[in-house]
């Protein structure tokens, strides 16, 4: 069960990396979306939520996802687990 | 066996596709995957018998270590797994490099081991580590041997890829319709297959003729003229791209007509009109590794220590210069210095892949500084144009490093191509009466313009004009389905009404398609069967 605290969490994090307040994480919201998500802020955003919700993400977690769904269900999971 | 050679395309395919489906649907497939390993086994062992051995024990040894992990995930073994694939990949690769480059150094007479590269051994290799970091995340699923080894083995991408993730492979293997011939696949892979075929016989080959206008001369050191560097680098340019999404397009092909879907390796990649784009359209397969296994660990290990530190993350919006070269700089030309040696053991690709980080970090860095200055995306075909010629320029140069025997000869086309090379070019123009001398742009210009120099133009012209292969081929999907569909119906034609009739008619809409396809098969057969093969570029990787 995906809380949503975890999206309000990660629209503040894209929302600080992006410098754009307009932007609101949702489920089937993917990179393509945004024009500057590249492999790079893509780390930035990984980092910054680990830091967040205090919890590591394995690499290969990291590449099986397919949008902020993906990751908030990954989150949600890590938490329940830690 | 090569792609191209006559004993591939009317031996081995044919009765290799053949087996596989009787197998398949009269003793199951799990024996069609056995007739396929063993048959692949046989394709690589075609041409050196030697190295067949270190493949199957890389196999078992990778399979045992995957097994183990996906059970248990242990670091410890999972370090003992890679640094088992990278010792054999050190010893056969590059031991003999370390050794001349140690004896250089040090001036001790080292005696410098000549051992031959096995083929395949860098794409091999690259695809089990990929698997045992997998298994050891609890991401790969426990599988058959066959399974497995066919994962590694399956002829059409052992030799130089795609570089295929495992899950993509053994999941298509796993899936019951694949052990049936199916009409629509067997089509469309033969259409892959004689374009990729076309692209190596009729374009690749006599390119890399041309090529040696540059890379001939200067094998000893001496720079070859302006227009001769720069006309050769472009032929090479050409001529790499045109091999390896040839090959790759074949892989394609051959895959597809065992009912086996392979990643796409190339998007038209001299359309990019940056360095940033050009890598997510060339060996597309590698960047995707490159990025996954080496990039992304290694970038997200700085950021989480930077982060842990309490030192600002990366916002594009407000670029700052120390986060910018520790979480973007540093990785990035790690990543591409190991991507250059990963090609082959010399300066001259280590060069080239740190040249590539280089072009990348000022990519991305110019980027974040036109939107500093506060300048949009830049629009327009104009500045698309001007991209695309600067990025073409810039790979073709990055080129003359992978192409050249050492650093020396790489050097001497670079100076070449400043201008700085030999002698006043001599040329012969139409209609003069004799060799005259021109200046150096009109020499390049007269290269170009020459009947050998057709084939380049040429190569430009597809390049920049044309959709790439694999893009081509899906657009085809639904023709050729469509047309598979009507003529099945036309078996029942005393039953059919007029509209139907009107109906099968329209799925035919393009017959100049499948004509087209054809004639370049029949060209690129004619050319394969009545010269001795040459061998692909990527093979010794």
């Amino acid at each position: 069960m995906v809380q949503p605290e975890i999206y309000d969490a990660l629209t503040q994090i894209l929302r600080e990396i992006f410098d754009d307040p307009t932007l609101r994480a949702a489920p089937e919201m993917s990179a393509k979306d945004v024009p500057e998500w590249d492999s790079f802020n893509h780390i930035n955003i990984i980092v910054a939520a680990e830091q967040r919700f205090g919890v590591k993400f394995r690499t290969a977690e990291i590449d099986g996802l397919r949008n902020v769904g993906d990751f908030a269900e990954l989150i949600a999971a890590k938490r329940q687990a830690a | 066996m090569l792609f191209n050679s006559p004993e591939f395309l009317l031996g081995f395919l044919p009765a290799t596709l053949i087996v596989f489906f009787l197998v398949g649907a009269t003793l199951g497939p799990a024996r069609a995957q056995l007739w396929l390993v063993a048959a692949s086994l046989f394709f690589y062992g075609w041409w050196r018998l030697e190295f067949l051995p270190l493949l199957v024990v890389s196999i078992c040894f990778n399979y045992a270590v995957g097994r183990a992990l996906s059970r248990r995930p242990r670091r410890w073994l999972l370090m003992l797994g890679i640094a088992g694939n990278l010792a054999a990949l050190g010893w056969f690769k590059y031991s003999g490099f370390l050794a001349a480059a140690i004896d250089e150094l040090t001036g001790a007479g080292l005696p410098i081991p000549q051992i031959a590269l096995p083929l395949a051994i860098s794409f091999y290799t690259f695809q089990q580590i990929a698997y045992l970091v997998d298994a050891n995340a609890g991401n790969a699923e426990r599988t058959s041997p066959a399974r497995y080894a066919l994962f590694v083995v399956f002829f059409p991408q052992l030799i130089a890829g795609p570089i295929v993730h495992h899950r993509e492979l053994i999941e298509q293997f796993e899936r019951p319709d694949v052990y049936r011939p199916r009409t629509t696949t067997l089509i469309l892979g033969i259409a892959a297959f004689a374009l990729g075929l076309f692209k190596k016989v009729i374009l690749a080959d006599p390119l890399g003729t041309q090529a040696l206008l540059a890379f001939g001369p200067s094998v000893d050191g001496t720079a070859p003229g302006f227009a001769d560097s720069w006309y050769g680098a472009i032929a090479y340019a050409l001529q790499l791209y045109f091999d390896f999404s040839g090959y790759s397009d074949m892989a394609i092909g051959l895959g597809l007509m065992f009912g086996i879907r392979l990643p796409v390796n190339f998007a038209s990649p001299y359309k990019s009109a940056s360095i940033v784009e050009f890598w997510s359209r060339w060996h597309m397969t590698l960047t995707r590794f490159l990025t996954a296994y080496i990039y992304n660990p290694i970038s997200i290990a700085i950021t989480r220590r930077r982060a842990a530190a309490g030192k600002p993350l990366f916002r594009p919006s407000v670029p700052k210069t120390a986060p910018f070269l520790m979480q973007m700089a540093l990785p990035t030309l790690v990543t591409m210095g190991l991507a250059g040696i990963w090609h082959g053991a010399g300066w001259q690709f280590a060069i080239f892949g740190l040249l590539h980080g280089a072009m990348l970090v000022v990519n991305h860095g110019w980027r974040l500084l036109r939107r500093a200055l506060g300048f949009g995306r830049p629009q327009g075909w104009a500045t698309r144009g001007l991209g695309v010629l600067v990025t073409f320029l810039a790979v073709t140069v990055s080129f003359v490093f992978f192409r050249s025997a050492n650093l020396d000869q790489a050097l001497a086309i670079l100076r070449g191509m400043a201008g700085l090379g030999g002698e006043v070019v001599k040329v012969a123009r139409l209609g003069a009466p004799e060799p005259g001398t021109v200046g150096p742009l009109a020499a390049l210009l007269s290269r170009f313009a020459s009947l050998q120099g057709l084939v380049v133009v040429g190569g430009l012209a597809v390049v920049w004009l044309l959709p790439s292969a694999p893009q081509y081929i899906e657009t085809l999907s639904g023709t050729v389905s469509a047309r598979i569909g009507s003529l099945r119906r036309l078996l029942r034609w005393p039953l059919l009404r007029p509209r139907q009739w009107a109906a099968i008619a329209y799925a035919g809409n393009n017959p100049l398609q499948g004509a087209a396809i054809g004639i370049l098969l029949s060209l690129a057969l004619l050319r394969a069967l009545s010269v001795a093969p040459s061998e692909f570029l990527y093979f010794t990787f």
